[in-house]
């Protein structure tokens, strides 16, 4: 399948990554996390991305690479390669390049061989922005990168988690986020002392959920009777794209929370999360203790002596939960499906990706980049639970459709 | 679906749908579980190539059903057993056993549009412990489910076995039913122990065998002279469309007696159902029915089975199947594990593949007749639904010349 390909992108391409592909085309015009910057210390640090095996490493200097794994000689792996003040040097014979892949030394070549300059390896741009490091792998110069106020903002505190690795389809865990329900049926056990949580299961049926396009993505808005009469209940989440989303705080207690989650396909069959959390002053404790109930781990659920299944015991672990019907779906395009009215949000999020294929594959500029002159713009990704006003959720919803 | 005449033997390997194999099986009910093992959480069950699931709700009733949720793929192996079916747990659709689906939690209220997934599934029924499916056409009137005698109440003891696994074509193991000469020699003892196996499965004198077609499938007949002239030794074993073989013995408890211990017959029924997972796996279900005079026959032999090999594996031997011998189980695995399927492999077939050429030749007639339209040996017909099905098999002394 070549870039230029002239046909219409379909479910079927949103799982592929490759170079090349429609969904891969398309990632390769945004910005992608691909590690923690703490985690990058003075050893190579392989990395895989939309297929391409790749090294990170900070040269002597600080400055930060993203080359190819393979050494362009005769295919070393660098990862275990020294690296030195101008660069990376390959363990096989001392061929030696900087950040950008420019060979600089090939120690074994005659003295005056200018081999050397005819070498160039696959490198690509790296940028460290709120404790990730971003690459851009496409053509041309670069669009900005993003400044999510999670990353940037400077009111609080920022904890990076540590990067998580998955066995699957990148596709299943995102249209996973904008599926605000399913936190209502399969990770009921979990939360079930929180009232919150069980107002869905009491208000089954009278709840709605809206989708809506915004500058640069989607945001997805859930609602039900509130605990007054003339209240709702609101869940609201927002996607940026490619694969930015955010996932707020809960309402006024926690004001200013915010985290952010980064997916960076490695290849068809895998992909990382980067999780970014911005705590403002002042909601400290409230936060930890919300976090405290989070992490807690599930109430020990006895596996029965047969119980031989793989994923066997999931209930009660929110990761696990979703593991278990994140890897076992099958990968969308293939996968027979019926799509509901509470797949809304994940319609218009595959309708979204697809037209952002066709945008790349005719050449022009996709939603989610961020245009030249907004560059040093900071840009907000909403989210949050509460109660509103019915009057507060109308203007939500007109919001929306403007 | 191919032409009638481009079906072959070699067709027999693949068992997906629309496959002349694959077609074919889908016209029985086949076995895909036991009743004590399926307990109170979903089993995940590939049955020819497609992926299940199969469980009872609290209701009683046994379903299968698709292992995907018809709504986004997840699988319902990890799904909630209520009392009218299974709910997946990423969203809650309920499906009942029939593939209904019941409820849609995350869709508004009054919303009908649960009426419209219909969710794959097939009928299960439970006999003597064992639970068939029917993958067939005509769901809703499928063929009886066949009376196999080991399932039937006959007054004595039965005994339902551990499901066993295997990673080859299931067709290796069905035609090995209808080769007796091979226990000569794979499964082949000391000929001086005194027991009825080593005289009878003498490698220096093999018995002769008959193969018989039968209603069934196909019979073979093995036999020696027996201790007057009026009746013979005999070990007799079937395998039954579509994929059944019985035989009269289990695990050696007979062929380890001295041959004359064996002047009533082994009063054994060991019936053993494949049903394919896929091209390559199979899943073997067995059913023991005993209508002997030891009155704790299955207590008494749980402890003594299966043998493990005995035989020795030497520092420097790395080959995969090593240790085998000793073990009738290791012995077979060893040999049809490395036979490659029917459609791989090339082949001598000698006078004493008799037994499998016949079993070859009724399977593919079975095929073609299916191809036609036809219902196809082994099915019973709708005006026999209430006979027993016998298939035969015998170890022990009888009259001589009996087929």
């Amino acid at each position: 399948m070549s870039a230029t390909h002239e046909t219409k992108p379909s479910d079927s391409d949103l799982g592929h990554v490759g170079a090349g592909t429609p969904g891969g085309e398309m990632f390769r015009r945004y910005w992608l996390a691909i590690s923690r910057a703490e985690d990058l210390r003075d050893i190579p640090q392989a990395v895989k991305v939309l297929g391409e095996e790749l090294v990170l490493f900070r040269n002597g200097q600080g400055r930060l690479g993203l080359v190819g794994l393979h050494c362009s000689h005769r295919g070393a792996s660098l990862e275990y390669g020294e690296i030195e003040e101008k660069g990376i040097r390959c363990l096989y014979h001392g061929w030696l390049y900087d950040v950008d892949g420019n060979c600089l030394e090939q120690p074994l070549e005659p003295t005056g061989s200018t081999f050397c300059q005819k070498v160039k390896h696959p490198s690509y741009p790296v940028r460290e922005l709120g404790g990730l490091l971003f690459t851009y792998m496409g053509p041309d110069n670069p669009p900005p990168l993003p400044r999510y106020s999670a990353l940037v903002r400077e009111d609080g505190t920022r904890l990076v988690l540590p990067p998580r690795y998955w066995d699957y389809n990148w596709f299943n865990f995102w249209e996973n986020v904008v599926d605000s329900l399913h936190a209502y049926v399969l990770h009921t056990d979990s939360r079930s002392e929180r009232s919150w949580e069980n107002a869905f299961w009491r208000y089954r049926g009278d709840h709605h959920l809206d989708a809506f396009p915004t500058e640069y993505g989607l945001k997805a808005i859930v609602r039900w009777p509130g605990p007054e009469p003339e209240t709702e209940y609101v869940r609201l989440t927002t996607v940026a794209l490619p694969t930015v989303f955010s996932l707020g705080g809960r309402g006024e207690e926690d004001a200013g929370f915010e985290r952010l989650l980064f997916v960076t396909p490695s290849d068809d069959d895998n992909f990382m999360v980067f999780t970014s959390d911005f705590i403002p002053k002042g909601s400290e404790q409230a936060i930890e203790e919300r976090e405290k109930a989070r992490r807690a781990s599930p109430s020990a659920v006895a596996v029965k002596e047969y119980d031989k299944r793989k994923h066997v015991p999931f209930k009660g672990q929110v990761w696990k939960e979703d593991y278990v019907c994140q890897s076992t779906q099958g990968n969308v395009g293939y996968r027979r499906e019926y799509l509901a009215t509470s797949d809304r949000a994940i319609i218009l999020l595959r309708k979204q990706l697809l037209e952002v294929m066709e945008t790349v594959q005719n050449g022009g500029t996709p939603m989610g980049i961020i245009p030249k002159e907004k560059e040093n713009e900071m840009i907000s990704l909403e989210a949050y639970r509460a109660v509103l006003t019915k009057s507060q959720v109308q203007q939500l919803l007109n919001n929306g459709h403007a | 679906m191919r032409n009638l005449e481009k079906i072959s033997i070699a067709d027999l390997a693949r068992v997906s749908r629309g496959t002349p194999a694959g077609e074919w099986f889908r016209r029985y009910w086949l076995v895909v579980g036991t009743v004590k093992e399926l307990r109170d959480i979903p089993v995940a069950v590939k049955v020819l190539g497609e992926d299940l699931v199969l469980f009872r709700d609290l209701d009683g009733k046994v379903g299968l059903v698709g292992m995907h949720c018809p709504h986004r793929g997840s699988s319902l192996e990890y799904g909630d057993i209520e009392e009218r079916g299974i709910r997946c747990p990423y969203h809650a659709w309920l499906f009942d056993v029939g593939g209904n689906c019941l409820e849609q939690p995350g869709e508004p209220k009054d919303s009908q549009y649960y009426k419209k997934v219909k969710h794959l599934s097939y009928p299960v029924r439970e006999l003597g412990g064992i639970l068939f499916a029917y993958m067939g056409p005509e769901q809703d009137d499928p063929p009886p489910l066949p009376k196999y005698s080991p399932l039937v109440d006959n007054g004595g003891q039965k005994y339902i076995e551990s499901t066993r696994y295997y990673d080859y074509n299931w067709f290796n193991f069905i035609e090995n039913g209808v080769d007796p000469v091979h226990f000569s020699v794979l499964h082949r003892s000391d000929p001086s122990d005194g027991t009825w196996r080593s005289w009878f499965f003498n490698r220096h004198d093999i018995p002769y065998f008959d193969a018989v077609e039968m209603a069934y499938g196909v019979k073979v007949i093995s036999r020696k002279p027996g201790p007057t002239p009026d009746t013979e030794f005999v070990d007799e074993k079937s395998v039954a469309l579509p994929s059944i073989i019985q035989i009269g013995d289990l695990e050696f408890t007979h062929f380890h007696k001295p041959r004359s211990a064996l002047t009533e017959g082994s009063q054994i029924e060991h019936i053993m159902f494949v049903t394919p997972n896929d091209d390559d796996h199979f899943m073997l279900f067995t059913a023991d029915s005993y209508t002997g005079r030891d009155p704790e026959f299955f207590p008494k032999l749980a402890a003594t089975r299966p043998p493990p090999p005995t035989g020795e594996k030497k520092a420097y031997d790395h080959r995969k199947h090593m240790p085998f011998r000793g073990s009738v189980r290791h012995e077979d695995i060893m040999t049809q594990g490395t036979q490659g399927s029917i459609d791989q492999r090339d082949e001598h077939l000698a006078a004493s593949d008799r037994g499998v050429i016949l079993l070859r030749k009724s399977i593919l007639h079975a095929m073609k007749t299916v191809q036609k339209g036809g219902l196809p040996q082994g099915v019973v017909p709708k005006e026999h639904a209430d006979e027993m099905v016998k298939i035969q098999s015998f170890t022990g002394i009888r009259a001589k010349g009996v087929i």
